[in-house]
């Protein structure tokens, strides 16, 4: 059975659709932003861990030769 | 002049094994810290950042089902089924078990909660609405 839609109507009916068109664009690129941003938070984690380790080790190096001193007097 | 003498007598001292290498090691671990707190500094924008980008989003999204709402509201109401002829003979029976069971649940939701509905809630519903009217076109 065919449907039949008023011409004022169909046109308004394709407005609609192309706002929603553009929101969705709007969104689709939101999401991208999100997406950036969290992969530039999982970077800067994953820097914080390498920065930690090269402390510690550092750390240890310094622990390392003040526990064994040269020679004291 | 005795005690001062004394004192002196007490003191120990002990050389450091490659002082240089301890001082290297001490200025090298106190940049990478503050080069730690300076991404953190970073880190606290883009979070920032990302929370105003979900909330944006979250605004879009809103958007765009009322733009959808207003859009089914423009297309004409009719009570559109599909034909008998594509459904199995055994499948509508099913079909019509599951229609008036989903009926029930419809019926008896609305009467249960009388507190305040949540935003989940109300979307909850509005998701039901959907998936019935979707059912009844298929």
């Amino acid at each position: 059975m065919p449907v039949f839609v008023k011409v004022d109507e169909y046109k308004e009916i394709l407005d609609v659709l192309e706002m929603i068109k553009s929101k969705i664009k709007e969104i689709r690129a939101t999401l991208g932003d999100i997406n950036a941003l969290r992969n530039e938070e999982d970077a800067e984690l994953a820097m914080w861990n390498n920065t930690i380790n090269e402390v510690e080790k550092k750390i240890d190096s310094i622990d390392r030769i003040m526990f064994e001193p040269e020679q004291t007097w | 002049m005795v005690k001062m003498k004394e004192q002196s007598n007490e003191l120990f001292f002990v050389q450091v094994k490659k002082p240089n290498d301890v001082r290297r090691d001490i200025l090298e671990t106190l940049r990478e810290i503050v080069e730690t707190l300076k991404g953190f500094e970073k880190f606290k924008r883009i979070r920032h950042e990302k929370i105003e980008k979900i909330h944006h989003l979250g605004v879009l999204l809103k958007q765009a089902n009322k733009i959808l709402g207003d859009l089914r509201l423009k297309l004409p109401q009719t009570n559109l089924r599909a034909t008998a002829a594509r459904e199995s003979p055994s499948e509508p029976k099913k079909v019509h078990h599951k229609k008036k069971k989903k009926i029930k649940v419809a019926e008896e939701k609305p009467v249960a909660p009388k507190k305040e509905l949540t935003e989940i809630d109300k979307l909850e519903a509005e998701l039901n609405a959907i998936e019935s009217k979707l059912k009844s076109l298929t």
